[in-house]
């Protein structure tokens, strides 16, 4: 069944369906939330907002028309847009690290030492992600973690293909240079490391 | 490829089709230029840290959080929960005759307020006349005077004919009360159906 018969389906009275319907898209829209989130260190939140996400979706299915947009940007769009609200009800309200509880856990057979610059890595690059400009992390996020398309992110982020590139250029280039000092100073350390052996 | 035309796509170059003729031409350029070779490898580590942070095991907390919002979907729109105690599948057939025992239902009620609209308004009225008391004048010695005659109204005599009652219904009383039925087998047979429906 299409996403279009189960839709009208769930239109005409077919509640139970929602829930088919959801399993297609929860596990991406929950990554999708989660990677928005994580760079604000609030991915406690995501599974409260994927919720909100495909509630509202539910809500509002009587407006949702599939010749403006496929069911997966719309549900992506909704997605965003519940998370920036988000977001900005918490925007000053910094959450510490160790009190999400979500820190990536280093593998049991990586050495502390291994572990402490693997952590120092995951912030580093969090922070890369979080300094950059709302549309550029959207991009971002929806191209390396979703693995969207140009045109799909357009639609999502009301942009046309054009501006998505440059969207996504400028916040590779933004995670780049914020990482550099990393890869000197990582690079630096390992050849003195090979130099004292 | 030129060192810049280099620059300007290290930033799409993970988005490109691996049959794309700019990676070779870019291939070949960082084989010759050590500046864009070093610059590149920054693009692609950066690239490989970003995607170290992706996230996918997720399928038990997704299915927790189907249960939850299909939940809150019940739990603040109750009427949308479906019917577990339905006894049996009802064909499609019974659902047919069903619709038309209601439309004909309607039917019969659209037009006994029909028939009330239209004979109540035709209906004559049964008013009697009023009596005056006033009698035309005669004129002794005239010449017709032979042949005339007093016409000396029924209620003046004295004499009231009896009043008439109809007792029971009348025919469009019939329409009225057939009219009634016909609405209220309409909604009894609605409300069946559309609980079997569910």
């Amino acid at each position: 069944m299409t996403d279009s018969q189960m839709i009208r389906e769930i239109k005409e009275g077919n509640v139970e369906l929602f829930s088919e319907l959801m399993r297609r898209y929860q596990r991406k829209i929950l990554a999708f939330v989660y990677h928005m989130l994580r760079s604000s260190h609030l991915e406690l939140m995501a599974e409260d907002l994927c919720s909100e996400t495909f509630y509202k979706a539910f809500r509002s299915l009587h407006s949702f028309r599939e010749v403006d947009a496929s069911f997966s940007t719309w549900l992506y769009t909704i997605a965003r847009n519940t998370v920036l609200s988000e977001l900005r009800k918490q925007k000053g309200a910094h959450i510490p690290l160790e009190e999400s509880g979500v820190n990536p856990a280093a593998p049991a057979e990586i050495a502390p030492e291994q572990a402490i610059l693997r952590n120092e890595k995951v912030e580093l690059v969090r922070e890369a992600i979080n300094n950059l400009p709302e549309k550029q992390r959207s991009a971002l996020i929806l191209r390396e973690y979703d693995q969207l398309d140009y045109q799909e992110i357009a639609d999502i982020l009301g942009q046309s293909v054009s501006s998505v590139k440059s969207l996504l250029f400028r916040a590779r280039s933004s995670v780049k240079v914020q990482l550099e000092p990393y890869f000197y100073e990582y690079n630096f350390e390992q050849y003195e490391g090979m130099k004292s052996r | 490829m030129t060192c810049d035309e280099a620059q300007e796509i290290f930033g799409l170059i993970s988005d490109l089709k691996e049959t794309d003729s700019r990676w070779s031409e870019l291939e070949e350029h960082i084989a010759e230029c050590s500046d864009c070779a070093a610059e590149f490898d920054l693009w692609m580590d950066s690239r490989s840290y970003v995607l170290d942070l992706q996230v996918e095991a997720f399928e038990e907390k997704a299915e927790e959080i189907n249960r939850n919002v299909m939940d809150r979907i019940y739990r603040e729109s109750p009427w949308l929960i479906p019917d577990q105690s339905k006894p049996f599948e009802v064909p499609a057939s019974t659902r047919r005759h069903f619709s038309l025992w209601i439309a004909g239902s309607v039917m019969i009620f659209l037009s006994s307020v029909l028939y009330f609209v239209v004979m109540g308004k035709s209906s004559p009225k049964e008013t009697a006349e009023a009596a005056t008391g006033i009698l035309p004048t005669g004129i002794a010695g005239s010449a017709d005077m032979s042949h005339f005659s007093y016409d000396i109204p029924v209620t003046n005599s004295g004499i009231i004919e009896p009043f008439v009652v109809g007792m029971g219904p009348s025919h469009p009383q019939y329409w009225m009360i057939l009219s009634v039925l016909g609405v209220a087998m309409a909604l009894i047979s609605l409300r069946r159906l559309s609980h079997m429906r569910k």
